[in-house]
């Protein structure tokens, strides 16, 4: 059905026009070259892309999710904040009037290699999410195919690229929910929730971000209720965190980020907070951190603690 | 497509003549270029030091290199010929062709394999090969200890410094802004302004690529 590896492309597929969003996957190509096909292909990750529900509901936002399957002691890149590396990137091949809403990245772990190299990947089944918004256009009854190309670095002590191009899913559209049933994948899709950020708003108070500002840097504390153990992943477009690997994850209730410069690019503390509670049910909860901190962040955002509609 | 480091047989003759030599420059308090370097290579200071044999067993010192009248700038590249970002870039002659813009220019190149006995990428052998598929006539220094490399602060492969011809630091970071569809070479760029005695606009960014195999 879908064919994973290769230089071939698989654009040519299905009925409906094609409108790529993202990098065209033929470009994706030439990224991680010097690799065959047949090297691709004893690769130890391998990606397949997946739906929430039986069917797209015409007229709303529908999930979707590339699966990325992995042989043990493999990893792939969170695309956030890593010292080596290359980020995980999914496009999707759409037809027309469809329209990607952003990819949502589980919360990672973190990852130390020799030299004190610290990276924020995934190991094991790891599924990403993928909003569609379905347009009106296609109706009840309509069959429609989605691509994707997936591009990633696999790295156990050394590293492979990582490639899928013309993954495919086919799915009859319908005018409701009610219409649709649960695939075999909703359960990891139900999981993977759990690992999505979200408001910070949501932990109802118990998450606090205090600044304390010298010259051109800052120090943030976050501090959890009740918390025995805090990590936080930065983001790509973050203001930096110095010294990540030691101040990144503390036993106890606070964590203290010395910040790099704050600039008007990077003028925003952003990224994902992971909470262990006293508990140990559920082991974490994940929150996204987005804390203003240059003047022109700040007059965008109300204040200290952000909450954030868009996990 | 690589230069041939002319300049480069200078060294040996340098050493010869001068015998061994540096030690920390101790310049005037905190403002002149010549102070001396901290541990740790930073970016507006003095590159730190290092001496490493390349793939002929030859010693290479920086400061030698620096010290040479025709030497303009020094790059140093971090490299690992079976990492497959490295060769991406190799394959699409990303470094070729910086160097060949600077071709005349006094621009040494050196490339610093940092990985550990036994790791990726490792062995004279490997990296030998490598220099004669892509055309690599520069230095490729082996650093197996990972001392250079973490005195430097290199976590990826590639991970590109820039030195001006005063001894220091101009750039650090990626090659780069995006390997698929870059639309700025840093090192270019900062090679750009370093030859012309201008500020380097973008003087550090973060790099991209595989891990540095230390070996530990």
């Amino acid at each position: 059905m879908s064919r994973r590896f290769g230089c071939g492309t698989g654009w040519a597929r299905g009925a409906v026009a094609l409108a790529a969003v993202g990098a065209p996957a033929w470009a994706a190509h030439a990224q991680l070259d010097g690799f065959t096909t047949e090297e691709a292909e004893r690769a130890p990750v391998s990606a397949r892309f997946v739906s929430e529900r039986s069917a797209l509901v015409a007229g709303r936002i529908n999930i979707l999710g590339v699966i990325f399957d992995m042989e043990p002691e493999w990893h792939i890149y969170w695309p956030g904040q890593n010292d080596t590396g290359m980020p995980t990137v999914i496009s999707l091949g759409l037809p027309e009037g469809f329209e990607a809403k952003d990819t949502v990245f589980p919360a990672p772990h973190r990852y130390v290699s020799p030299g004190d190299l610290l990276d924020h990947v995934y190991e094991g089944p790891t599924l990403v999410i993928v909003p569609v918004f379905v347009p009106t256009s296609v109706t009840n009854g309509d069959v429609v195919t989605i691509t994707a190309d997936a591009e990633w670095l696999m790295c156990r002590e050394a590293c492979i690229p990582g490639f899928a191009e013309g993954l495919e899913i086919t799915l009859p559209v319908v005018n409701s929910p009610g219409a649709t049933s649960r695939t075999e994948e909703w359960d990891q899709f139900r999981e993977t929730r759990k690992r999505t950020a979200r408001p910070v708003g949501s932990a109802l108070g118990t998450i606090e971000t205090s600044v304390d500002r010298s010259g051109n840097g800052a120090t943030v504390t976050i501090s959890a209720e009740r918390a025995r153990k805090l990590a936080f992943y930065p983001d790509a477009g973050s203001v930096e965190v110095r010294e990540l690997l030691a101040a990144g994850e503390a036993e106890g209730d606070r964590l203290s980020l010395a910040l790099g410069t704050i600039t008007e690019e990077r003028g925003t503390l952003s990224g994902v907070l992971e909470v262990w509670g006293p508990g140990d049910e559920p082991p974490s909860r994940v929150y996204r951190i987005k804390l203003p901190l240059s003047e022109a962040a700040e007059k965008e955002g109300s204040g200290a603690v952000s909450p954030d509609s868009d996990s | 497509m690589n230069r041939i480091m002319k300049s480069f047989a200078g060294v040996g003759v340098a050493l010869l003549a001068t015998g061994a030599m540096v030690a920390a420059t101790a310049g005037p308090e905190g403002h002149s270029h010549a102070d001396r370097a901290p541990d740790k290579a930073k970016v507006g200071h003095a590159a730190p030091n290092f001496t490493l044999l390349d793939l002929d067993g030859k010693d290479v010192v920086l400061k030698d290199v620096l010290a040479m009248d025709d030497t303009n700038a020094v790059v140093l590249e971090w490299f690992n010929p079976e990492c497959p970002v490295v060769k991406g870039h190799y394959n699409k002659d990303t470094m070729a062709n910086v160097q060949e813009k600077f071709d005349g220019k006094g621009v040494v190149w050196l490339r610093i394999n940092s990985g550990g006995e036994g790791k990726q990428g490792y062995g004279v052998d490997k990296n030998k090969a490598a220099a004669e598929d892509w055309g690599i006539e520069d230095p490729i220094l082996m650093d197996a200890s990972g001392k250079v490399g973490k005195m430097y602060g290199a976590k990826t492969t590639p991970h590109m410094y820039v030195i001006d011809g005063e001894g220091v630091l101009q750039y650090a970071g990626a090659i780069d802004d995006n390997m698929r569809n870059a639309t700025k070479n840093y090192v270019e760029l900062a090679l750009t302004s370093v030859l012309a005695g201008e500020t380097v606009e973008t003087a550090e960014t973060r790099a991209y690529g595989c891990g540095v195999k230390y070996a530990n």
